[in-house]
């Protein structure tokens, strides 16, 4: 059963599930290969890299910005 | 504007003139809002790079239960029950509940197959009586699961929505922060051939799932949680009275906001990915979009006390969410107010009209560029796919007169071809609502049939939603029935 904890240094409490214990079963049935889901390091290894995507934002920002003004420009140029 | 100006105060007649045309810049003004809030909104986005949630995520991997409404849904449960069985989230944390609302087809024989090839993972709940909509049948499940303690988390999700492998385990990491009462996913159209209004549903969620969300992450308030997606904590759903509101078309919409009223949160993980398959034909989306819309108009009742009032939640009663809440909601409204206004300024003063409409035409141009261009950069692939329904999402009639008040000029107008050009400019705005609403008749007609999707382009998907709201408005001040019209599934989405 999953619970919260208040670990003392945190910002704020967490909740945490029980360990994930890896048999030769489910490891089996995972293809052999330990899963994401079995490693606590590889899930925050995988938040951080969905984290660092979001800058992809800035990059549809630009876009806008640059279209806009460029409409901008051609449409004064062409109003004189 | 000077002259205006001058004339006020010399006579009755001029008193008048200038009070009626203070009136009509008034309504442009207003009608202006929602476009405005649209650049305010997509302005935001990119902030999302920064004001996320993803810090205060954690490894948390607790039992989800995941309650599959039914019915009739023989076609796609198989496709997807196997989707969930093989998602990368630990096994023995993951039981799928199908609530079965009293199916006539093969559901229960299609259930009972499923069971025995996943024995203890797959649970077959049946209704009797069936037809009363998705929240009776979720409530149904909802009290088996509840009355198990075993489920930490919850995740409603509908028969057809396919979820990607790491989706599930990247929706979790969130309610690690105890704060957080439930979390959405970004659902898209998943036809894997999309055609005509396919194309423009897949460029709506990229906009109203993908990027509006991230506005609402950003804000701090969220609109809806999708209902396809959406994971509780148990102590969220035993918050909000362990039952799915049935007194409304919005349910999922009292659900999100009932769980921010309670005190939790509400966070959309834009990288957990649903496919999901969305209605084939005009006819079909007019009938779901129009329950989306009867629902947002019974949410607006419900909850009025709340609106634009911090001090009932800082979120959702603050400016910026009540904005964007009746900016959508009162869209065709806005659009009339602004074709009034500048038909009736034309009518009285047409320099003046022409002068108005020349600088604000281009905060609609700005809100566009940048409604495509953030929606495209929030999930390039799909983006990329649909690129031509974005350009022609208001209609190619209305990217017409966009790009020819862009451009004034270029084709040389004068005498009676121009009048006739700048009325039909001003009042397009709100023409183009009852030609939509005329595009879902053609495609009830024999003969119009193969031409509603070119009409479709014509008059454009934007104007369609508008004419929807319109009907959501009549309907529902005319008390017309909650019909549950179930959107037909076939299978077609694919990964």
């Amino acid at each position: 059963m999953s619970r919260v904890h208040e670990l003392v240094g945190a910002g704020q409490p967490f909740r945490v599930s029980p360990p994930i214990v890896m048999t030769e079963e489910l490891l089996a049935q995972c293809g052999g290969r330990p899963p994401v889901w079995a490693d606590p390091v590889a899930l925050a290894d995988e938040t951080e890299a969905d984290r660092v995507r979001e800058r992809r934002l800035y990059v549809g920002l630009l876009a806008a910005i640059t279209v806009v003004v460029l409409l901008y420009l051609a449409r004064a140029a062409l109003l004189g | 504007m000077n002259e205006l100006l001058a004339a006020s105060g010399t006579d009755v007649a001029g008193t008048g003139r200038t009070v009626l045309t203070w009136l009509l810049l008034a309504l442009v003004g207003v009608g202006a809002i929602p476009v405005v809030a649209g650049l305010a909104q997509f302005l935001v986005i990119p902030l999302h790079a920064v004001r996320n949630h993803y810090r205060e995520t954690g490894p948390y991997l607790p039992n989800v239960a995941v309650v599959i409404p039914a019915w009739n849904e023989a076609a796609v449960l198989t496709t997807s029950i196997e989707r969930l069985m093989g998602l990368d989230y630990p096994p023995d944390r993951l039981r799928i509940y199908v609530v079965d609302d009293a199916s006539t087809d093969d559901t229960p024989a299609v259930l009972a197959r499923c069971a025995a090839r996943f024995p203890g993972r797959v649970v077959h709940l049946r209704r009797d009586k069936g037809g009363e909509g998705k929240a009776h049948t979720l409530n149904h499940g909802l009290r088996e699961i509840l009355a198990d303690d075993w489920m930490e988390a919850l995740l409603i999700m509908d028969a057809d929505v396919i979820y990607e492998p790491a989706s599930l385990r990247k929706m979790t990491r969130h309610l690690a922060d105890p704060t957080v009462g439930a979390v959405t996913a970004y659902i898209r159209e998943g036809s894997g051939d999309p055609q005509g209004i396919t194309r423009f549903i897949g460029f709506d969620y990229l906009a109203a799932q993908a990027a509006s969300r991230r506005a609402q992450n950003v804000a701090g308030a969220m609109a809806c949680l999708a209902g396809g997606a959406q994971l509780h904590t148990r102590e969220n759903l035993l918050a909000i009275g362990g039952q799915i509101d049935t007194s409304s078309l919005a349910e999922d919409t009292v659900t999100t906001f009932r769980t921010q009223l309670a005190g939790r949160r509400v966070v959309f993980e834009p990288h957990a990915r649903v496919l999901a398959e969305e209605p084939a034909g005009i006819d079909a989306l007019w009938k779901q979009r129009l329950r989306w819309a009867r629902g947002n108009v019974q949410i607006t009742s419900m909850y009025r006390h709340l609106f634009f009032r911090r001090s009932v939640h800082p979120g959702l009663g603050g400016i910026f969410f009540g904005i964007f809440w009746f900016a959508i909601l009162l869209l065709p409204v806005a659009m009339l107010l602004t074709s009034v206004g500048l038909t009736g300024l034309y009518l009285l003063d047409s320099e003046l009209a022409a002068e108005v409409f020349g600088a604000a035409v281009f905060v609609p141009i700005a809100t566009f560029v940048f409604m495509i261009t953030l929606t495209i950069s929030v999930d390039p692939r799909t983006g990329f796919r649909v690129w031509r329904e974005a350009l022609l999402f208001p209609g190619a009639i209305s990217f017409v007169v966009l790009l020819a008040a862009a451009f004034p000029g270029v084709v040389p107008l004068s005498g009676a071809a121009e009048t006739f050009w700048t009325l039909f400019v001003y009042s397009w705005l709100v023409l183009c609502i009852p030609l939509a609403y005329g595009v879902r008749k053609l495609e009830g007609t024999r003969w119009g049939r193969p031409l509603a999707p070119l009409a479709l382009y014509l008059v454009g998907f934007g104007p369609m939603m508008c004419a929807i709201t319109v009907d959501a408005y009549v309907k529902e001040f005319r008390g017309a029935a909650m019909t549950w019209d179930k959107t037909e599934k076939t299978g077609r989405v694919t990964v």
